[in-house]
């Protein structure tokens, strides 16, 4: 019996650690945009970072706050210190599943749903999101787009300035994967 | 016959819980070592942990000291510093003059304007002595969050020009009326919370008069230059509303405190309230004057005497 402990062990360790179905995007896009009473507000960051494992559908995504650019830098500072609290939190990290029928070795548009959580400013939200996957080749694409509501993520909004942010802003990304390699240091 | 029951039993029972413990082992573990090794993967890619520290401190004033804030690129900050009269009855504040607004011993408008995140521009008028200001000011060094910087160095100037009508020999010559301030602005956040500023100035003064604050000063220490130290500091209390404070010291002769020249230390502290676009100042001090030419070379009220008086600062952001 131990033995075949020991057997599905190393059958099962290859298979988790195989690179060949793992993709990963060190330079996707992420961004957001509130639309209040008094002020639209966008910003975007050329810094996420996601790994995909095609095999099994499993996804992260990770976006360092501090990487998002605002028109006004003023804004900015404003994000980071008071909004998302970037020096105490200084990623968002999203891990999911991704459910649908997608196939990396042929080429087409897929539509995915995605089911995760999302941990932004430490408040871990459950949430399913509907992406678009797109294989061409050896290159794989996965973009989409959904709401995030800020109170969900205990992201607070003083009263003062409820009509320049909005309660729920769209996000968007988009991320292009190449096959995961090692990287040599 | 009950107990082979049993023993079937307990033996099914044993034999259930090793699958459910097998199909744990073979299908839940993999699955999370999974999971943690794409984030993993994905933090390789992430960049370094050098960033440079931002909001060291609300803005580029405190109360009476510059920060090492500079205006935001491309940024226009507007600004008005209203400061009021003594308060205390011994310095003709009170009731009389409902304790010291009625008195307003100076008014600053200014422009401000950042040409790049690190350059900044201004002009600026102040009621005292009409002073008229051209300010720079840049940050050489950025603190970085790694530690790597573990402060911030700007660099401020300015030089004013005074357009006050002086009896006739006063000033003999146009640039008489000129001063400048240089001033190196180290400062560094330490946590969140508590932010402090150092700031060694020299006050140049191209004209002296013959008397200091009344008295007859001697020529040979009556200095065109005027060394000082600023030392100031925030304390946040809320997301948006900070404890403030700073303090200068003068190194001229005559302007040693508790002398018969009657100049004494600047000190400042107040609230700062910042909302959006806008921060607000409310603060007391016992500078008459706004900008350092004039609150280095000529304070000479004193806290302990009511000689402080309110002060009110308000900055409002503009894109441009």
């Amino acid at each position: 019996m131990a033995l075949l402990a020991v057997l599905g062990c190393l059958l099962l360790m290859p298979a988790a650690g195989s690179a060949q179905s793992v993709y990963a995007c060190t330079n996707g896009t992420a961004s957001f945009f509130s639309s209040a009473p008094l002020e639209d507000i966008e910003a975007r960051s050329g810094s996420l970072n996601s790994v995909l494992n095609m095999a099994t559908g499993e996804v992260v995504f990770i976006v360092p706050m501090r990487s998002f650019e605002f028109d006004k830098s003023l804004m900015q500072e404003h994000f980071n210190e008071r909004y998302v609290e970037s020096h105490k939190y200084p990623r968002a990290v999203y891990k999911g599943r991704l459910e649908g029928h997608f196939d990396a070795g042929v080429n087409g548009k897929y539509t995915v749903i995605s089911t995760g959580t999302l941990d932004l400013h430490n408040v871990s939200v459950q949430r399913t999101d509907t992406g678009i996957l797109v294989v061409t080749d050896s290159v794989i694409s996965l973009s989409a787009k959904f709401k995030i509501a800020v109170a969900d993520h205990h992201i607070e909004i003083p009263k003062l300035v409820t009509r320049n942010i909005a309660e729920v802003v769209e996000v968007s990304f988009n991320a292009i994967y190449r096959p995961y390699r090692k990287k040599t240091k | 016959m009950t107990l082979i029951n049993t023993i079937s039993r307990h033996f099914r029972s044993a034999i259930g819980t090793f699958a459910r413990l097998a199909l744990f082992a073979s299908c839940a573990w993999p699955c999370q070592a999974q999971d943690e090794d794409l984030l993993d993967l994905a933090m390789e890619g992430l960049p370094g942990q050098k960033q440079y520290t931002i909001a060291t401190f609300k803005t580029t004033k405190l109360i009476n000291a510059h920060t090492n804030e500079t205006v935001h690129d491309r940024t226009l900050d507007f600004r008005v510093g209203h400061r009021f009269g003594n308060v205390g009855k011994e310095s003709f504040g009170g009731i009389h003059t409902l304790y010291g607004l009625d008195a307003s011993t100076d008014i600053r408008i200014a422009f401000e304007y950042g040409l790049t995140d690190r350059f900044m521009v201004g002009i600026s008028r102040s009621k005292r002595n009409e002073n008229y200001e051209g300010l720079v000011k840049y940050r050489l060094l950025r603190q970085t969050t790694d530690g790597s910087v573990p402060m911030a160095v700007t660099l401020f100037a300015n030089a004013t020009i005074s357009g006050i009508r002086a009896p006739e020999g006063l000033y003999p010559r146009t640039t008489d009326r000129m001063t400048y301030t240089f001033q190196a602005i180290l400062a560094r956040k330490f946590s969140d919370r508590i932010s402090i500023l150092l700031l060694p100035t020299l006050v140049h003064r191209n004209y002296v008069f013959a008397t200091v604050n009344g008295f007859p000063a001697d020529p040979e220490e009556n200095k065109n230059d005027l060394l000082a130290l600023g030392a100031g500091g925030r304390f946040k209390i809320t997301r948006s509303t900070s404890l403030i404070v700073d303090y200068f010291v003068n190194f001229d002769t005559y302007r040693q405190p508790g002398n018969e020249y009657g100049f004494h230390p600047v000190l400042g502290a107040g609230v700062e309230i910042e909302t959006g676009g806008h921060v607000f100042t409310v603060t007391f001090t016992n500078a008459a004057g706004i900008i350092e030419n004039d609150f280095i070379p000529y304070t000479t009220d004193d806290w302990l005497e009511g000689g402080f008086k309110f002060n009110f600062n308000i900055s409002r952001n503009f894109k441009l």
